[in-house]
């Protein structure tokens, strides 16, 4: 768990007071410093403490990440996939042009942002050890756009599960719509902050992209476009809601204002 | 309740119209941009807007790590710049700060390069960059990001930071095929930079975690 006495302040009896920045000292001498040899003999005695101290920590990351990956090429020899086609970019399997996709890509790295907002948020709590509801709204949040940010990503309502399993697309819309009933209900004194308008808008603009989609897209000029434009609307309006009530938690100013 | 809801939303809105204009006008922008660019090079609208398997009618696992790794790239970038404008409003020491705005910018960079190639193909329409240089730059970003908040940085986990790196490192010989691999050449220079993108991460959410714990609890509990 990290606390504050997890951050390195002990210098485990390494003096890093040696680079300590002096207001008048430039660039080049703040590099010579580092680089002279007691420099140099600071930072591979701290490196090794550190890599000692974390030792546990690092190797779990690491090992996490290899079985993974692993998996993956295993998995792909086993369905007889190119493994080179589940890493590479679309672009480099496809050999697009590098604008492909480009409002859609940009999407999901907004849908991350929320995503990492949540979890952070939910992360930071938790070690605060507070007020189990507001850490509960974070979960809820976090989950909720990790999996519409999945799905958009690996497109499970468009072609995975229409396709692989005969469910059709708007059962998932049904779901969506039930959970961020639930989600709304449950949690409007929390999501009632200051930003609550921009949280609306960011459904308004989400919901009327899947109308669009559904009933108006073919019949106009740029139908795609429209469609997919209200959507990144959507999308940004859900990060900058979930940005501002991240910054108000943990800030701990009161977030309702009446 | 409905009628009370709106009246809070309309005084809100009054309140607060920057960030309103903000959130609507940042990603307006964006598709001003986007309809400008398809319009001035005569792309077809629909190319640009939709993911690229739809467009292609591909297999939907097609891309799949090259796909998670924007989503660490983004985590990392969103982390570290909300971490600096939170430590700065918090009053917290300018270089936590400044590393984390930068380290937070070139997460962004490296990101966007990720999704749009930048270092392989973008500019070879305008003018043709070699990749190394792209690279250089890099590496010379990181170097001073580091020179310049040596102390904090050395006061973090940076042997994950490290690892990172090495990781890329790797992921570059395999591109560059200084070493050998019999198969899937591809694939191994890509999971190497993933590996490397998801280090990167856990190093910058740790790394934040702390300042911001730092911080609250220097300034009392719950920031009072």
């Amino acid at each position: 768990m990290v606390n504050k006495e997890n951050y390195i302040d002990k210098n485990e009896g390494i003096p890093l007071n040696w680079f300590e920045v002096n207001k008048n000292s430039s660039f080049v001498n703040h590099l010579k410093r580092i680089l002279s040899a007691k420099g140099i003999r600071i930072i591979f005695s701290f490196f090794w403490s550190t890599f000692i101290s974390n030792f546990k920590r690092i190797s779990k990351i690491v090992i996490g990440i290899f079985i993974f990956l692993f998996s993956v090429l295993v998995i792909a020899m086993k369905l007889e996939i190119e493994p080179s086609d589940l890493s590479r970019d679309y672009g480099g399997v496809y050999h697009l042009e590098p604008y492909v996709g480009m409002l859609s890509s940009l999407g999901i790295f907004i849908w991350c942002a929320s995503v990492t907002l949540c979890w952070f948020a939910w992360y930071f709590l938790r070690t605060q050890n507070k007020d189990s509801g507001r850490k509960n709204f974070f979960l809820v949040s976090g989950l909720i756009t990790t999996i519409i940010a999945v799905d958009d990503l690996f497109q499970f309502h468009e072609i995975i599960v229409p396709d692989y399993f005969g469910i059709p697309e708007i059962s998932f819309y049904i779901v969506y719509t039930l959970t961020l009933i639930v989600f709304n209900v449950k949690y409007i004194n929390i999501l009632m902050n200051r930003y609550f308008s921009i949280l609306i808008l960011a459904y308004s603009f989400l919901a009327i992209s899947i109308l669009f989609d559904m009933f108006i897209e073919d019949h106009v000029p740029f139908g795609t476009y429209i469609e997919d434009g209200l959507k990144f609307v959507g999308i940004s309006l859900w990060s900058f809601y979930f940005f501002k009530t991240v910054d108000m938690e943990l800030r701990v100013e009161p977030v309702i204002k009446h | 309740m409905i009628l009370e809801i709106l009246q809070l939303s309309i005084q809100r809105i009054k309140k607060n119209y920057r960030a309103y204009l903000l959130g609507l006008g940042i990603p307006s922008f964006i598709l001003y941009l986007t309809y400008t660019i398809g319009k001035l090079k005569g792309i077809e609208l629909g190319d640009l807007t939709r993911d690229p398997n739809t467009i292609l009618k591909g297999h939907v696992y097609t891309g799949m790590i090259s796909n998670a790794g924007i989503f660490f790239w983004s985590a990392s970038a969103t982390i570290c710049l909300f971490t600096a404008v939170f430590l700065r409003i918090m009053k917290a020491d300018l270089q936590k700060v400044m590393l984390m705005a930068f380290a937070g910018l070139l997460s962004f960079i490296l990101g966007f390069d990720d999704v749009f190639q930048m270092h392989e193909k973008m500019f070879s329409d305008i003018r043709y960059v070699p990749e190394e240089l792209f690279f250089l730059a890099y590496f010379l970003c990181v170097v001073f990001i580091v020179i310049v908040c040596f102390k904090t940085f050395l006061q973090t986990d940076f042997v994950l930071w490290t690892l990172a790196l090495l990781m890329f490192l790797i992921s570059l010989v395999i591109d560059h095929e200084l070493i050998t691999v019999n198969s899937d050449h591809a694939f191994w220079e890509d999971s190497f930079k993933f590996a490397g993108i998801v280090l990167w991460m856990f190093y910058y959410l740790r790394t934040s975690m702390n300042f911001i714990l730092y911080e609250s609890k220097k300034v009392g509990e719950y920031g009072k």
